[in-house]
């Protein structure tokens, strides 16, 4: 346990480069932009050259990159992430967007882990027959067409013509407005978990083991439980975790048809204003959280595959 | 009349059904194994013999692979055709089965103990704790140093040689009244092979079981064995007691294996081999299927199949036309 703990501490002194790397490059690249976003700010209307040359001062425009970064970094030590144009503060964005997009996340999670598992294993254990050809030729479909397009046919079908759920917004609140969002989120990645899974699984049941298990008359569903699907899910939860980790990023796509306020339509926005700030903090913000969830997923590792030995 | 035998095999056939036909794998064997005796299936890779095993403990993986005809009785009782239920129930409980290779042969994510101890739990509705203690008293019994300390350890924390301890302590846990050992020695080193077969031998001395014993290895035959059976292309070539077929085969393949071994008395510069190679079980050949590589093969081997398993002599069957000459030529 001690081995895991110190594990977990070095792991966590990644952190302190990857948020100077991040803040910094996703600065520049904002700082690269063409374009003024003040001048973006007062498009076609003709903006109060006093209140113009307030927002420069405020946002330190008028500075060199290295300057304006600097004074953003000194900001953050001292607790200010900066604030949008309008005046509404990065943190209070955070804190207002994210938890959407954690609940569309998880949302999606769980269909994409218990659907792509769930069928994986069922077809995995009919391979050759029906289930396990419609699994794969679904699989297929769902990895060709493109997430804007299961999008809207999704929202067409089951939110305008059949009125099961509602066609956008989050109004309706959790799980009702998710629903349907979630399920496209995780479309893609259920086709590729269900297709590890069988395959992970049929490549396990051929192993040593399985004929040593069967030679022990154990039932076959501890022969699945504790010999299969322990040995065959390690790839799965690599998979798995990495998925969550982008979930938690946001969906741009997704958060746009459907009109859910989660980080991802945020970023979007903000990125068109040329809001640096907005976009830095809120990035940096993600990635660590990409590298926590990360982390977890190492760990249980560790949990499900004794072999592997932390260093 | 004599006692019912532990093992009886009668006729046994398998066939693998596969995409470019069925094989028959196994044809027409017919053994059997007494209490406390060991019998040794002597074969090369390919020949049935591993086949032959798994059938009789119900393992085979069908698809592809069917028994198609035959037999096997433990104690007089037939298995083949009884629900797969009560199949598990003789399964580890009165027949244990051993493999080569005991890294890949156990569970790499749960602790060696674990895997033991779920004999105790399975079959016998033990709890955790007297599960867990049965378990470190079997692991002491294969002489696994520090056996309660390394329960919980994993497989591939321990050596080859200690592997195929814990996979031994795991199918003798039930005091089964056969165990099957399909070349449980052919991984390791020689000293732990020594070790290894020593063990068994002992375990078979205290619990009077049954061993039957797959190999390749005519050394493990010669040390371990009372009968033996030569198996070929699937079908039982000869057999009879280990030291009289070792000592004078009847069957040239038999003879030709044996004067392949290398000995420690006379100086040779290349062994002789058998030539060709063994025969694809997809094109079966015409006659007796060892004409192609045998020496004292005459045209009617490739025109006929081999006779019957014949009495050669007392308490010796062989399936070859000139088993009587093979034999006598062995005295000169």
């Amino acid at each position: 346990m001690a081995i895991v703990g110190r594990y977990a501490a070095r792991r966590g002194l990644q952190f302190v480069p990857v948020f100077f790397g991040t803040t910094f490059l996703v600065y520049f690249l904002m700082f690269a932009l063409p374009g003024d976003p003040l001048a973006n700010l007062s498009v076609g209307k003709q903006a109060n050259p006093a209140y113009l040359a307030y927002l420069q001062e405020q946002f330190n425009l008028d500075d060199p990159f290295f300057v304006q970064y600097l004074k953003y970094l000194g900001g953050i030590f001292t607790g200010d992430l900066g604030q949008t144009f309008r005046g509404q503060s990065v943190a209070e964005i955070f804190v207002e967007r994210f938890p959407v997009t954690l609940k569309l996340a998880l949302t999606a999670f769980v269909f994409e882990a218990l659907l792509g598992v769930g069928i994986g294993v069922w077809a995995a254990l009919r391979k050759g027959r029906f289930i396990d050809n419609l699994s794969l030729a679904g699989s297929l479909i769902l990895i060709s067409i493109p997430v804007f397009v299961l999008g809207y046919v999704a929202q067409w079908l089951f939110g305008v013509k059949l009125g099961w759920f509602p066609v956008a917004g989050i109004s309706a609140g959790w799980p009702m407005a998710y629903i349907l969002p979630a399920i496209v989120l995780a479309a893609l990645s259920l086709a590729y978990v269900l297709r590890l899974t069988r395959q992970s699984l049929l490549e396990t049941l051929n192993s040593d083991f399985i004929r040593t298990a069967r030679a022990k008359g154990l039932p076959p569903w501890t022969i699945l439980r504790k010999y299969g699907l322990r040995n065959s899910l390690i790839p799965v939860v690599t998979f798995l975790g990495a998925d969550l980790a982008a979930l938690m990023g946001g969906a741009v796509v997704i958060e746009g048809i459907f009109n859910v306020p989660g980080i991802g339509q945020q970023l979007y926005s903000s990125i068109r204003l040329g809001e640096a700030v907005v976009v830095v903090g809120l990035v940096t913000a993600l990635v660590i959280i990409y590298l926590l969830v990360n982390l977890l997923v190492d760990l249980l590792y560790g949990v499900l595959d004794p072999r592997i030995r932390y260093e | 009349m004599t006692a019912t035998p532990l093992l009886a095999v009668h006729d046994l056939a398998v066939d693998f059904h596969t995409r470019d036909g069925v094989v028959r794998a196994v044809d027409g064997v017919s053994f059997q194994v007494n209490p406390g005796e060991t019998v040794a299936i002597l074969g090369e890779s390919g020949s049935g013999k591993s086949v032959t095993a798994q059938a009789v403990m119900g393992i085979l993986d069908s698809p592809p692979a069917r028994i198609s005809r035959g037999q096997i009785f433990l104690e007089g009782r037939a298995l083949s055709g009884l629900p797969e239920k009560q199949l598990r129930a003789v399964r580890g409980v009165e027949i244990g089965m051993i493999f080569q290779d005991a890294l890949s042969a156990l569970n790499p994510v749960l602790s060696v103990g674990e895997q033991i101890a779920e004999m105790y739990r399975g079959h016998l509705n033990m709890g955790r704790e007297q599960a867990r203690n049965a378990a470190i008293e079997v692991m002491q019994r294969v002489q696994i140093p520090g056996a309660r300390q390394r329960y919980s350890d994993y497989p591939h924390q321990f050596s080859g040689g200690m592997r195929q301890r814990i996979m031994i302590a795991m199918m003798i846990a039930l005091q089964p009244k056969l165990l099957i050992a399909d070349e449980p020695t052919t991984a390791l080193d020689v000293t732990v092979q020594a070790q290894i077969l020593a063990l068994l031998a002992q375990i078979q001395t205290e619990t009077n079981m049954g061993l039957l014993l797959i190999t390749h290895d005519l050394g493990v035959v010669a040390e371990m064995a009372q009968r033996m059976l030569v198996m070929y292309a699937g079908e039982v070539v000869e057999q009879g007691s280990a030291r009289a077929v070792l000592d004078q085969p009847a069957h040239p393949y038999t003879a030709a294996l044996l004067r392949a071994v290398p000995s420690m008395t006379e100086r040779v510069d290349r062994l002789p081999s058998i030539p060709g190679r063994p025969p694809n079980p997809l094109e079966p050949i015409p006659g007796c299927s060892f004409h192609p590589r045998c020496e004292v093969a005459q045209r009617c081997c490739s025109q006929h199949p081999g006779p019957d398993l014949d009495l050669v002599k007392s308490d010796r069957q062989a399936r070859c036309w000139f088993a009587q000459e093979v034999l006598s030529g062995g005295e000169s």
